[in-house]
């Protein structure tokens, strides 16, 4: 299964990876000269993925199916698309640069093992006994990747993102998760408190 | 047929105006809760169009029939342009009336009762319309809720409730002004 990535010394993740999860939520995507917003649906199971974008009415709406060896994108009204990486078979149809395998990580509240952790920031005193790991992260940078957690939720009694902004040259993501359901054992629950940290 | 236009157009021209709570639930093809959204929308049948969804998330898609804005609040990011004739197929626009050329558009079938209780099926002539079809049901002359099938994979239910027919609708309720700082894109 996705094993703990290893980072270089002083960078420690805040907790260990979830591998059987759905969120449901929005996604907003703003480039130059162009603005998008989709509900987004993402289920992860181990390392296989379903995510699903779907416009106003669930018009126009894109489902992204994946495994790590195994991509297929599909659109209504276009062919079905395959690759083995989801990364660029999703900027080939849509031109959005959507960084998948690193966002399994990023929307956790977790810096991704695929890219060096150049700089990063905790949030302080939320006051939230995280379960005696470490405090939840504030901001992440990882390459020309610049991840800020705005708010969390408390899921059970797993902290986990409820807003995040991700921030490349080229464009900016904004993730809103309205519903975490992690699919554990003890936690069917999905959003209980929403809790936004400075 | 000709005969279902006819009596699904008569329906749709008595509605000069339409107010209503909705219910919106997107699921895939095997059943799984895609999205489940709630909020009001409003309709003018000159192509005015108010579509506020309020949970789980804030989004509005409204237009005058000239402009289309959508804005997400959570986002804090609007896009204003032209109504997008692509738009007029949804749903929405449907019941809006601003839909002359029906029978051109769409293949239309069903019809309602001597009460006016049943539900048309709309199947869209052109290949790129955004769904492949689309159920109105009625309620004695209410629209009481509507399904698109997007084909491949996912279907959208929408439910009506507090339904006003012909309600006063302000034209201020069809245009938007972005509150400050928030992030506006002009899609021209």
């Amino acid at each position: 299964c996705v094993s703990g990535p290893a980072f270089k010394p002083g960078f420690e993740q805040p907790k260990d990876p979830l591998n059987d999860w759905t969120l449901r939520g929005r996604l907003g995507i703003r480039t130059a000269d162009n603005a998008e917003s989709a509900s987004l649906y993402w289920r992860q199971t181990g390392e296989a993925y379903k995510i699903k974008l779907s416009g106003p009415f669930g018009a126009g709406s894109i489902a992204i199916d994946g495994t790590p060896l195994h991509v297929e994108l599909r659109q209504h009204g276009h062919e079905t698309l395959q690759a083995d990486n989801a990364e660029q078979l999703i900027y080939q149809q849509t031109g959005w640069r959507l960084p998948v395998s690193s966002m399994h990580y990023w929307v956790q509240g977790l810096a991704s093992p695929e890219l060096s952790v150049d700089d990063s920031r905790r949030h302080t005193g939320t006051g939230i006994d995280n379960k005696g790991a470490q405090q939840p992260l504030a901001m992440l940078r990882q390459q020309d990747w610049l991840i800020e957690y705005q708010r969390y939720s408390l899921v059970g009694d797993i902290l986990l993102p409820s807003k995040i902004v991700i921030t490349h040259p080229e464009l900016r993501l904004t993730l809103i998760i309205n519903e975490w359901q992690p699919h554990q054992a003890g936690i069917e629950t999905q959003l209980t408190v929403s809790l936004s940290t400075p | 047929g000709d005969k279902e236009v006819a009596a699904l157009s008569g329906l749709l021209s008595g509605l000069s105006s339409y107010s209503a709570g909705f219910k919106q639930t997107l699921k895939d093809d095997d059943g799984e809760v895609i999205e489940r959204s709630s909020g009001q929308m409003a309709v003018v049948n000159t192509g005015k169009i108010r579509w506020q969804t309020e949970q789980p998330f804030s989004q509005l898609v409204v237009t005058d029939g000239i402009k289309l804005w959508r804005y997400d609040a959570d986002l804090e990011q609007a896009t204003v342009g032209p109504f997008d004739v692509d738009l007029s197929k949804t749903p929405a626009m449907i019941l809006s009336g601003k839909v002359g050329q029906l029978n051109e558009q769409y293949q239309v079938d069903g019809g309602v009762n001597a009460v006016g209780t049943g539900s048309f099926t709309l199947k869209p002539r052109s290949t790129d319309s955004l769904f492949d079809k689309l159920v109105i049901d009625f309620e004695g002359r209410e629209v009481t809720g509507m399904t698109l099938q997007d084909g491949f994979e996912q279907s959208t239910v929408i439910r009506f409730n507090g339904i006003k027919l012909n309600p006063k609708l302000a034209d201020s309720m069809f245009v938007f002004v972005p509150p400050k700082g928030t992030d506006v894109l002009e899609d021209n």
